[in-house]
């Protein structure tokens, strides 16, 4: 399989765009991002009385000699954050074929590229059923090309497995296409916990958005083996739409609270189309200047 | 509405079939998904069994229905024409030609025939069905059998009566099989028929004619005089007619007239007429007018110049041969005859010890005694009868030979058919094995007395008028219709095309090449040229001479019902309902198509999540 890292749909995506800002996080190693505390570098944030400790440095003597007062000079912090790309290794993210799993493994390998760019630390969690997740580093990004999809549990099991490491401060990227019974409150609340920031991007391939009328079917989840004979009228189609439409509100609701963001991507139009339209839209990528 | 197939209703069991195969044979492909909480069912355990479910109303489940109940009707073939109660009316036309006879001022009898079977046609019921038979020696369908009205109502206007006088039996019993058991029989005539006629039970009869002047040319002959260059015409006018009348005959050649001749005619009363007319005019017309005329048709004849066929005879009897003067005697007294050597003639008479060449169209008399010497002359019989005559030969027609003794009868060794015999003794026979028409006469004229009776120029008459008619062309050239008509071809002369037709008024009819061609009886009058190719090798005029149908005094109106009236049939034409069989099967296809539609969409859209 052709490595992921050199697909040209991903080639093509690093060369025209770069990762939008996220919520600042609080903190991070020193980096090429301005965190949300102050620091070092040299952006003027704002004034404060000169408190014991404080960088000599930073006291402005003019404003002194102009109030009498001890004042600091404040600076924003130059931060390199850590970036956890979440990806959703389950075999939903296999069914209408190839498709939605290909966008998911170049998703992954985007958001770590562009994190990477700016000095982000990523590092791809693979959401299977492995105990506890793989982690993988940059270098080791060509192992997404060779990801089965093939674990059957969710994200709330794994979280309360407590399996999957996550670090503080990280700015969290979630590529799933959130098609497992959850509450998204408590999802969104669990996986926004000392991040900083949270993006959910819920990839869903052309049939799962819409899926069209028909026949009567047997639908089998992939995941649990259940199944179902339903006829696939106009009225089950809708109730089907319905229900995704609560699932998907609900999470961007949660991802509001958390200060998140959530997307919905349609795998079947393909990378160039989801990052020219969608991702853009949604300010998670904005184009190279 | 009934069903012609009712067996075909048998396919509405395909319906409930249709409705199990969906109920419980249902097609539910396997489609791998995720999520499947969000379709509003939780995870279903499958138990051993099959549980009654709701049947899903579809649209595969709704056109199959369709195609199958359409196609249940189209195979049972409904009809709604029986309970528009449709009749079928068995029309039996007089064809005879008196049927165009015209009363002074008003429509002729056909023309109020057809306005009688038009009011009859207006009062049956929409989709009613008629059968038009016209009355002929061989009766014809005019119409029919069973057509819808229109049809039958245009046929009508066609028809033009003109046959001779004949049976209608024929016809009846044609109408009866064609109306069966339930169709009605109408006859249309110009007079009742006799009440012992074996008229059809459930026939209605309408005369339509009333009794009507009528004067006729009966007879019409030509014959023609090649030693004077003279033509002679004889015609026999008739009155049919209650009162006297006066007739203006007149002929005409073309646009000359040759002769103009009043005859009076009292009522009832014939009347011949013969007048001469000029050699070479080929064809003329003749014409009775008189002031009171019913027909039409029979005040005009068109006749033909007869031809001059002259047969050459060569003599070879010894110039001491005891028959040479009665035969010379005999022949001197036959028209259109010529003496000519043996290489030419079509008739040759000669001793009966010199047998002929054969050779086709030659007619050969061998005259005895068949062995001349005195030995076999002495042993020869003479017999005074009983002779035992073919009746049926040309050759013996007139013949009785009352008194006559053949002397001299010697004992014939040659096969041959007998034609006069005593006996086992054969006087005249027809020689067998050669072409030639070879005639043996058995007898010794020194010891017979067969000259000096009247059968021996009858004979010879007879013998001579046998070779003429071998020779090639028409026999005669003036017809009455519905005669026989027969000539032969020349068999020598191969100038002419492979096709051999007889044309008529611009329309052609083939003949059946043969060596004696026979036109079948013909129905129109006028003039026929026989032609072989491009080439004519014969004219003949037909012209209509029938006493019966010229006398129009025995017409008469009147009605007579059918004495059972069948109970009235509903006819089922598929004509005015096959728009429903089409449109049947184009409902089939449609819906065939759609379901097809139908499933396609779906196997389209069950291969594209998978």
């Amino acid at each position: 399989m052709k490595s992921v890292r050199h697909d040209p749909e991903v080639q093509q995506a690093l060369a025209v765009y770069r990762l939008a800002s996220p919520r600042l996080p609080v903190a991070g190693a020193s980096g090429e991002l301005l965190g949300r505390g102050t620091g070092s570098s040299l952006e003027f944030q704002e004034y404060r009385e000169y408190l014991p400790g404080d960088d000599i440095r930073h006291v402005d003597w003019s404003a002194y000699a102009r109030s009498d007062a001890l004042m600091v000079r404040l600076y924003r912090d130059e931060i390199s954050p850590r970036t956890e790309i979440l990806l959703d290794a389950s075999r939903s993210m296999t069914t209408g074929g190839e498709t939605k799993s290909r966008v998911a493994r170049q998703l992954a390998a985007v958001f770590a590229l562009l994190s990477a760019r700016v000095g982000g630390r990523p590092t791809v969690v693979l959401l299977d059923d492995a105990r506890p997740s793989r982690t993988l580093a940059l270098d080791a990004l060509d192992n997404l090309s060779v990801l089965p999809f093939s674990g059957t549990a969710t994200l709330p099991e794994l979280f309360a497995e407590n399996v999957v490491p996550l670090k503080r401060q990280a700015v969290r990227i979630v590529v799933s296409d959130f098609l497992f019974p959850h509450d998204p409150d408590a999802l969104v609340r669990r996986l926004s916990r000392e991040s900083g920031a949270l993006w959910l991007i819920q990839l869903l391939n052309g049939w799962e958005a819409d899926p069209p009328s028909s026949e009567g079917r047997r639908l089998i989840d992939v995941e649990t083996d259940g199944s179902v004979d339903l006829l696939l009228d106009r009225k089950t189609v809708t109730a089907y739409q319905e229900r995704l439409a609560r699932v998907q509100e609900g999470l961007r609701r949660s991802c509001r609270c958390a200060h998140g963001r959530f997307v919905t991507l349609i795998a079947d139009r393909g990378l160039p189309t989801l990052c020219l339209k969608d991702l853009c839209a949604a300010g998670l990528l904005i184009p190279a200047a | 509405m009934t069903f012609a197939n009712p067996w075909g209703l048998l396919g509405l069991l395909a319906l409930p079939a249709i409705v199990i195969l969906h109920l419980y044979y249902r097609r539910f492909p396997p489609l791998l998904i995720g999520g499947l909480h969000l379709w509003g069912v939780q995870t279903q355990v499958r138990q051993a069994g099959r549980r009654r479910e709701r049947l899903p109303i579809t649209a595969s489940l709704l056109l199959e229905l369709l195609a199958a109940a359409v196609l249940s009707l189209v195979i049972a073939q409904p009809h709604l024409a029986e309970s528009r109660h449709v009749e079928h009316l068995v029309v039996v036309l007089d064809n005879s030609a008196s049927m165009q006879a015209r009363p002074p001022g008003k429509n002729s009898f056909r023309d109020a025939a057809v306005e009688e079977i038009t009011k009859r046609f207006q009062n049956l019921s929409a989709g009613s069905v008629a059968t038009l038979v016209v009355t002929s020696r061989r009766p014809e369908l005019l119409a029919g059998p069973t057509v819808p009205l229109s049809k039958a109502k245009a046929a009508l206007e066609a028809w033009h009566p003109g046959a001779v006088a004949h049976d209608f039996e024929p016809a009846w019993d044609l109408a009866s099989q064609l109306a069966q058991d339930s169709g009605r029989i109408l006859f249309v005539t110009n007079h009742l028929p006799p009440k012992q006629s074996p008229t059809p039970k459930a026939m209605e009869i309408v005369s339509l004619g009333r009794p009507l002047e009528n004067t006729a040319i009966t007879a019409a002959r030509w014959s023609f005089d090649p030693k004077t260059n003279q033509g002679r015409i004889f015609l026999r006018i008739a009155n049919f007619g209650k009162q006297p009348a006066d007739v203006r005959v007149r002929g005409r050649h073309g646009d000359q007239q040759l002769f103009e001749k009043m005859l009076a005619l009292n009522a009832g009363a014939d009347a011949a007429l013969e007048t001469d007319v000029r050699g070479g005019l080929g064809e003329m017309t003749v014409e009775a007018s008189s002031a009171a005329d019913g027909l039409e048709i029979d005040n005009r004849v068109t006749l033909i110049e007869p031809k001059v066929r002259t047969v050459t005879i060569a003599l070879t009897l010894p110039a001491d041969h005891a028959a040479l003067r009665p035969v010379r005697r005999a022949l001197a007294g036959i028209a259109e005859t010529q003496m000519g050597s043996p290489a030419d003639a079509q008739l040759m008479i000669g001793a009966a010890n010199a047998l002929p060449p054969s050779k086709a169209g030659l007619t050969w008399l061998g005259i005895g005694p068949i062995d001349p010497s005195e030995a076999a002359r002495k042993k020869a019989k003479d017999i005074i009868g009983p002779y035992l005559l073919e009746k049926r030969h040309p050759l013996l027609d007139g013949i009785v030979l009352g008194g006559v003794v053949f002397g001299g009868a010697q004992a014939v060794s040659l096969e041959a058919t007998p034609l006069v015999s005593a006996g086992q003794q054969l006087l005249l026979c027809r020689l067998s094995g050669t072409q030639t028409a070879a005639y043996l006469l058995n007898l010794d004229f020194a010891r017979s007395n067969l000259a000096e009776s009247p059968d021996w120029p009858i004979l010879v008459k007879n013998l001579v008028e046998v070779c003429r008619d071998g020779l090639p062309g028409l026999k005669r050239w003036n017809y009455r219709l519905n005669e026989q008509i027969a000539f032969r071809l020349n068999v020598d002369d191969h100038s002419g095309g492979d096709r051999l037709t007889l044309t008529f008024g611009g329309k052609t009819q083939p003949l059946a090449r043969a060596p004696v061609v026979e036109i079948p009886p013909l129905q129109e009058a006028g003039i026929y040229e026989v032609r072989d190719g491009d080439r004519s090798i014969g004219r003949f005029a037909v012209n209509f001479h029938d006493p019966i149908e010229s006398d129009l005094s025995t017409l008469g109106p009147g009605v007579r019902d059918a004495v059972s009236t069948p109970a009235p049939l509903s006819y089922q034409l598929d004509d005015p309902f096959s728009w429903l069989i089409a449109v049947g099967i184009v409902l089939i296809l449609v819906a065939v198509l759609a379901d097809w539609f139908v499933l396609d969409r779906t196997a389209r859209a069950r291969r594209v999540p998978q």
